[in-house]
């Protein structure tokens, strides 16, 4: 139940922020004592200290170790009554990058803030959101902007400190210490999950194995046209019981190829296929594929146009049935590049939207895919706020296609308003724009990914239970 | 990860795809109370039917998978057959690669899950309902011969429980025929932020566990037994907010006395203090001692004996206010030593070392004078402690400190069944283990005592008091 701010409250937190806040601070102590006055009455003291000695405020965060996808409960205690605090968390990346995000609280008149119930009046996110300390985090003043937070090293978990400041402050100042901290581990890998390099047969990609001997369902994962190889979401599915294959097609330094060129043809995505199939601790006829952007359209193309493979569902999140290449090989978004006269002009309040040069390919039935040819159930996300690639739009069409072949009965389409390109695994800090390096331009550009944090983080949430209940339903129940 | 559906929408699913799936809402009540009608045979035939046409894989789900020793972990068994008996397997490999085990026999419900912290055990190394049960039952394996205490000596490593289903209710390793899933648990001694900061200066010898944050933190010093320094109460301690120096006053490499004896003056506890107090995370004169066994003898001892050490509480866990040795400093175990010089132990048998201490009760020249302690003293015993006199310590105690009129600074706790060794919660219980005696040529079998449940709540039970106890009296401004 989320709390409402009481008049009261809100004539405190008016005060909080008036330049003669030690005037107003001396107003404090009488509710103290009114405060002190109820916990003596209340309830048993095994649950609560006595009130003669005054407690050092603490942070609680349950569980402090736990799954990136897991929810974090966070509890502060101890604090004054009705005290305006801060919520602070950071994040220092691997690539030693700063992110914080801040959220203004005010405890209530147990001198609590308890992070799942209460609303947040400002900072990176307002309301109640359980959540928002991670998916708020944005970069730090000092830290160049534009970036995203990325997890190279699944084996390591990303550590958050989170502390509580007194006041409601709106960035990190040396002269302010905070009232208490602790730490929560975001891990990748549940304990027993194993990590195996995959090198062999031309293939480029990493394998995550659940814990236990098998035979797991499988699934195979390939990312946009960013390329490399990102292992946070397979090793998040594997700690879910599903043996997932990450498989890098461009920009990898394993792969023979310049940067951005797809050069690997369709045997490359057929030997990935068959050597997750064949695995001896994954079961052949339960694998599935899971695409994201362009990884979509290699995944619908997999099932469409090669008749060796036949996955037993896929999930496709904002890609389409077409793609940027002319032909089967070549550089991704020369369309793009080619258009692209000045990058110069591209700013972080201006950034470029990629969506508009490739519409024109919607119109071009002769370079979709042909959709009324799949076989397997797929579910199909896309964001209403893409701004990178016309993702809802592609995906009404793969629809009325698949509705005039009799095949859409496979097809479950879910979008969501308000978000952006880059739906990743929950919690995730969210960015709506990020200064990238384009394919096929040596200089970084603002790229515009769209989407309003809060709507895309909910959807990054939604979108993972769907996906999970989805490869679950197909992949083990059926 | 929630389960799609559920064993009845199964069924429904399963008999209604065809044409007449058309389910009038009228006649969905009465479908389902033919449903709960019918007997538990032919519920378990159309289980296994549906069992076999959509093949669902049992699944344990661990919650959380890596957690603080003390923290609660949600166990939860998934998609079995209804009333399937099965066993709930865990195994832990010691530092020293021993294995303990426990096993627990639980039964699913109709609906093919076991929930470990509502479900009851049948039977194994533990009955009733215990959610922690499958840690704190765990036993050593019984062709161990070397018997060494489950310990910790370093605590920024996890222990890794692996927890696993197994078909049929078995007793033993050999007996597992199927396992039909299993999982892996952490569990850590130290919380995500909190720092081991490894002190070795002014002669000190020990380790600091500070809490994240800035501080300042209320301190502790950490005492254990005679059978030395380890990582065990100290991270989970710091990991509650508290900066805990594990002090190590006897049977440590860098101390310079022989293993068991103990040749250090009041000196070092008062720089071990000192030290604490003027660390500039921690906050000033608000430091408690918490001692354990022999550790209470020196956490009293400081308290009384040695004026510059004013600590703001005590606690003592299975301990006395007597020493063992024979004077101010020697061997830890002299009365053991004594005795079996005279009639050799037989090191075959598990040995309760109680009696030989308690006759030193009626020496008053070897007792602490705890009439002097000026600060609140929480005392816990085991009532099935069979190493160490500590009920019968605390009752002396007590009796002294009502003579000496501050009896009211004392709190004391003792738990029926419970045996010696009282650590954090859900640790399994060392019922007995060898340990190495100086002049001993083979390692003396000592019996600690308890019996597991009993001790298990003891343990869970002391732990919050001692929480409790030590943030009411240690409290930071």
């Amino acid at each position: 139940m989320t709390r409402v701010l009481s008049p009261l409250l809100a004539w405190h937190a008016s005060l909080s922020k008036q330049p003669f806040m030690a005037a107003a601070m001396q107003r404090i102590p009488v509710s103290l004592s009114w405060a002190a006055h109820d916990r003596r009455t209340q309830g048993p003291a095994s649950q609560r200290t006595l009130t003669t000695s005054q407690v050092a405020p603490v942070i609680v965060a349950r569980p402090t170790r736990a799954l990136s996808d897991d929810k974090v409960d966070i509890i502060v205690e101890n604090l004054q009554p009705n005290q305006p605090v801060t919520l602070y968390a950071m994040l220092m990346t691997e690539q030693k990058k700063l992110f914080e995000s801040f959220a203004h609280y005010v405890s209530n008149k147990d001198g609590t803030v308890q992070v799942a119930e209460d609303e947040s009046l400002g900072g990176s996110y307002t309301g109640c959101e359980p959540m928002g300390f991670i998916w708020s985090l944005t970069t730090a003043p000092e830290t160049p902007s534009g970036l995203r937070v990325r997890k190279e090293d699944v084996t390591t978990p990303f550590i958050v400190h989170v502390s509580v400041f007194d006041g409601h402050v709106f960035e990190r100042s040396p002269n302010k210490t905070a009232l208490a901290v602790t730490e929560v581990e975001r891990w990748f890998m549940a304990p027993g999950v194993k990590r195996v390099k995959v090198r062999q047969n031309g293939i480029v990609g990493t394998l995550f194995l659940p814990l236990g001997p098998g035979p797991f369902p499988g699934v195979m994962e390939l990312w946009g046209g960013a390329g490399g190889l990102n292992e946070f979401r397979a090793a998040l599915l594997a700690s879910h019981g599903f043996a997932t294959l990450v498989v890098a097609y461009t920009n990898h330094p394993d792969l023979p190829y310049p940067n951005y060129y797809i050069g690997v043809s369709d045997d490359y995505f057929q030997e990935a296929f068959h050597f997750l199939q064949n695995h001896h601790q994954i079961a052949k006829d339960r694998t599935g594929i899971l695409g994201h952007c362009i990884g979509q359209y290699i995944a619908l193309r997999m099932e469409i146009d090669m008749p060796n493979i036949r996955p037993r569902c896929i999930v496709g999140i904002n890609g389409g049935h077409y793609w940027p290449v002319d032909g089967k090989t070549g550089y991704i978004f020369e369309i793009i590049t080619k258009k692209l006269m000045n990058t110069q002009q591209y700013t972080e309040d201006n950034p470029l939207c990629m969506k508009p040069f490739m519409t024109h390919l919607l119109n071009k039935p002769s370079c979709h895919l042909d959709v009324g040819k799949i076989r397997c159930p797929i579910l199909l996300f896309s964001s209403e706020d893409d701004q990178a690639f016309a993702a809802k739009e592609t995906s009404l069409d793969i629809e009325r296609k698949m509705k005039l072949a009799g095949n859409s009965h496979l097809l479950t389409r879910v979008t969501y308003p308000k978000t952006g390109h880059l739906i990743e695994p929950p919690f995730a800090p969210v960015t709506p724009v990020s200064f990238s390096p384009i394919p096929g331009i040596e200089d970084k550009v603002w790229l515009a990914w769209g989407g309003e944090k809060r709507s895309h983080a909910h959807a990054q949430d939604d979108l993972w239970q769907r996906t999970l209940s989805f490869l679950n339903q197909h992949l083990v129940l059926s | 990860m929630k389960r799609l559906l559920s064993t009845l929408q199964k069924w429904h699913m399963l008999h209604f795809q065809g044409p007449c799936n058309a389910v009038t809402q009228r006649q969905m009540p009465l479908l389902v109370n033919k449903i709960l009608q019918r007997s538990k045979a032919t519920a378990l035939q159309d289980a296994q039917s549906i069992r076999s046409k959509y093949q669902t894989d049992p699944v344990i789900i661990a919650r959380p998978t890596k957690a603080v020793v003390d923290e609660q972990i949600d166990i939860r068994v998934e998609n079995l057959l209804p009333n399937q008996a099965v066993t709930l397997h865990s195994l832990q490999k010691t530092e020293y690669g021993h294995l303990w085990e426990s096993f627990a026999h639980y039964v699913s419900s109709t609906d093919g899950t076991v929930q470990v912290m509502k479900d009851e055990s049948l039977g194994g190394s533990y009955t009733g309902c215990e959610p922690m049960g499958f840690i704190w039952s765990m036993t050593p394996d019984p062709e161990d011969t070397k018997k060494r205490r489950l310990m910790k000596t370093d605590a920024s490593i996890p222990d890794i429980v692996k927890v696993s289903v197994v078909d049929g209710h078995i007793l033993e390793r050999a007996a597992v025929k199927l396992i039909l899933a299993d999982t892996e648990v952490e569990r850590w001694h130290m919380a995500p932020g909190v720092r081991k900061v490894k002190v070795r200066q002014n002669g000190i010898v020990g380790n600091l566990f500070l809490p994240p944050g800035p501080g300042p933190f209320p301190g502790i010093i950490d005492l254990l037994g005679a059978t030395g320094a380890a990582d065990l109460r100290a991270g989970p301690l710091a990991s509650h907010g508290f900066a805990t120096l594990q002090l190590a006053y006897i049977s440590h490499a860098e101390l310079p006395y022989p293993t068991g004896y103990f040749g250090l003056t009041n000196d070092y506890f008062e720089e071990a203090y000192n030290f604490l107090n003027s660390h500039p995370e921690v906050a000033k004169d608000r430091i408690g001692i918490v001692g354990l066994c022999f550790g209470q003898y020196f956490t009293i001892k400081m308290a009384t004996e040695i004026p510059k050490i004013n600590p703001r509480c005590l606690v003592g866990v299975s301990g006395g206010h007597f020493s063992m040795m024979k004077n101010e400093t020697g061997f830890a175990h002299h009365c053991l030593i004594e005795y079996n010089a005279k009639k050799p132990f037989d090191t075959n048998i598990p040995v309760a070392t109680k009696h030989f201490l308690l006759p030193i009760l009626d020496k008053p020249d070897r007792i602490l004078q705890v009439g002097k302690i000026r600060c609140p003293l929480l005392l816990i015993a085991g009532e099935d402690d069979q190493s160490f006199p500590a009920v019968e310590a605390a009752a002396d105690i007590e009796r002294k400190m009502k003579e000496a009129g501050n009896n009211h600074l004392l709190t004391k706790i003792s738990y029926p069944g419970a045996g010696h060794i009282i650590e954090p919660p859900f640790f399994p219980l060392n019922k007995s283990s060898k340990i190495q005696i100086p002049t001993m040529k083979t390692k003396f079998y000592q019996l600690w005592g308890g019996e597991p449940k009993a001790h298990a709540y003891a343990q869970e039970d002391s732990w919050k008091r001692i929480l409790e106890f030590l943030k009411q009296h240690l409290a930071v401004n």
